[in-house]
């Protein structure tokens, strides 16, 4: 009786529920009824306690998502790619490498404050410091792996609007966490030298810029895109 | 022969006001001069990237014309680095190294940068090196446009100097797209976007055609007076 009265539910809401099981990570792919009794291979599947927990609860790693008899194949889509960073230095007695001040390892964004890794040595004069700033969209890791003689730190993030800044300056890691984050970017430790010129700017990381020149006055640019994703810029 | 002496304090009073006047007033235009300068290059700018966005959503072929006037600076077009400029001398909008924000364009106060192509480290090759007061930067110079080379990315990087303290590292490197060890290999080459003593800013590009088939180009930049290099990957293909 309660199987029947599941199966009714379960014909009322299907719809509703391959919708909710779409995400831009998953989708349900297709629907398949097995014909009853426990799935061969339930090893690898997630259970869930009740119809709502449904929409959020499937796993990148799942090859099914099952509710009784319905069984929904899942397949990872619109995966967005990402890039990695390593630096790896020469390991000193007096060199000391931290990831958000935190001692050598692989950590998720969630379990940091401030998103860097450096390595600084405090035996030299005003303890040169370097590594890598996270100035991207969105973090996946990062990492510092020690070994006897090396630190090799790795940062990883996701390859839209990425940025990475490798800083090589002075007063030690601490120096580099208390200009985190950094909203406009500017020297962790300035310089004595002065500046009257500017630079202003347009980046196209996700565009193929075609040209170079340089003009001034009165001048005609013309812009014609050539491919999907490319640009030819003219000036006359 | 008073009411002469009378008229020549008059005058000479008028024109030491005049004087007063003109070199007061004088900076104040010259400044209103620049103010309105820098904001017409700030909308050539805005326009140039308005019409780049539109046309990436439209058809291929299409085209746009575009007329501005650089009055006081010159407009660049750095194919390399994927960028469109504006560079402008005789002004100071923040301390030396600063990088603002402004919608879509960026502006950067400027400096020196030297950007040449040397023998750094002494092992009787070509490298790429990009120096500003603070940083020396320098990356192998590895094949060209129409000849790539072997590209190994864990190697690239030549040496990174900390001018401040005369502390050089030579480290290992590496650039992985979805950390797949067979993109950070393959054939490409490594250039400078630009040469020259006392510039800008420059950057080194790095074109990669990986042996897992996945296509990209790393950017590394030096800006003036700043402490730290920027890496951008980008064009990204195949990944």
């Amino acid at each position: 009786m309660i199987k029947e009265i599941f199966l009714a539910l379960i014909l009322v809401v299907p719809a509703a529920m391959a919708m909710d099981a779409n995400s831009s990570d998953i989708r349900a792919a297709y629907v398949e009824i097995n014909g009853g009794g426990t799935y061969s291979n339930s090893s690898d599947l997630s259970l869930f306690s009740s119809l709502s927990t449904v929409s959020g609860a499937a796993k990148a790693g799942n090859k099914f998502l099952c509710l009784g008899y319905l069984c929904f194949s899942l397949e990872q889509i619109n995966i967005r790619p990402t890039v990695t960073f390593i630096l790896g230095t020469n390991a000193t007695d007096t060199e000391r490498a931290a990831v958000d001040e935190k001692s050598a390892g692989f950590y998720w964004p969630y379990e940091l404050n401030k998103y860097f890794a450096c390595v600084e040595d405090a035996g030299v004069t005003n303890t040169p410091t370097f590594g890598i700033v996270f100035s991207g969209q969105q973090l996946n890791y990062i990492e510092i792996e020690n070994t006897t003689t090396n630190y090799i730190l790795r940062m990883s993030q996701i390859e839209e609007d990425n940025k990475f800044l490798l800083p090589a300056t002075v007063g030690g890691c601490s120096n580099i966490g208390s200009k985190l984050p950094m909203f406009t970017l500017s020297p962790f430790v300035p310089g004595a030298e002065q500046a009257n010129s500017i630079e202003m700017f347009l980046s196209y990381p996700f565009v193929d810029i075609i040209g170079n020149y340089q003009k001034s006055g009165k001048i005609s640019v013309v812009l014609e895109k050539n491919n999907t994703n490319q640009i030819i810029v003219d000036v006359i | 022969m008073k009411g002469f002496a009378q008229a020549i304090v008059a005058i000479a009073i008028t024109v030491g006001i005049s004087i007063i006047a003109v070199n007061t007033i004088m900076p104040i235009i010259n400044e209103e001069k620049s103010m309105q300068s820098f904001q017409e290059s700030k909308n050539s700018l805005s326009t140039i990237d308005e019409a780049v966005r539109q046309m990436l959503l439209e058809s291929v072929g299409s085209r746009r014309q575009i007329d501005i006037d650089v009055r006081s600076g010159r407009l660049v077009v750095a194919g390399d680095e994927d960028k469109i400029k504006i560079q402008m001398e005789g002004y100071k909008l923040a301390d030396p190294g600063t990088t603002i924000q402004e919608g879509d364009i960026q502006i950067r106060t400027s400096g020196l940068v030297d950007a040449a192509e040397q023998d750094i480290d002494g092992d009787g090759n070509i490298d790429l090196v990009l120096n500003n007061s603070l940083v020396s930067f320098a990356v192998r110079k590895i094949g060209n446009i129409t000849n790539w080379s072997s590209i190994d990315t864990s190697s690239i990087i030549t040496q990174i100097m900390n001018r401040r303290t005369n502390t050089t590292i030579m480290p290992t490197s590496g650039i992985m797209i979805n950390d797949k060890a067979g993109t950070s290999l393959g054939t490409g080459y490594t250039t400078l976007t630009e040469t020259g003593i006392n510039i800008p800013s420059a950057s080194i590009l790095v074109f990669m055609n990986s042996t897992s088939g996945t296509q990209y180009e790393a950017l590394f930049t030096l800006s003036p007076a700043t402490d730290f290099v920027e890496l951008e990957i980008k064009n990204l293909k195949n990944a």
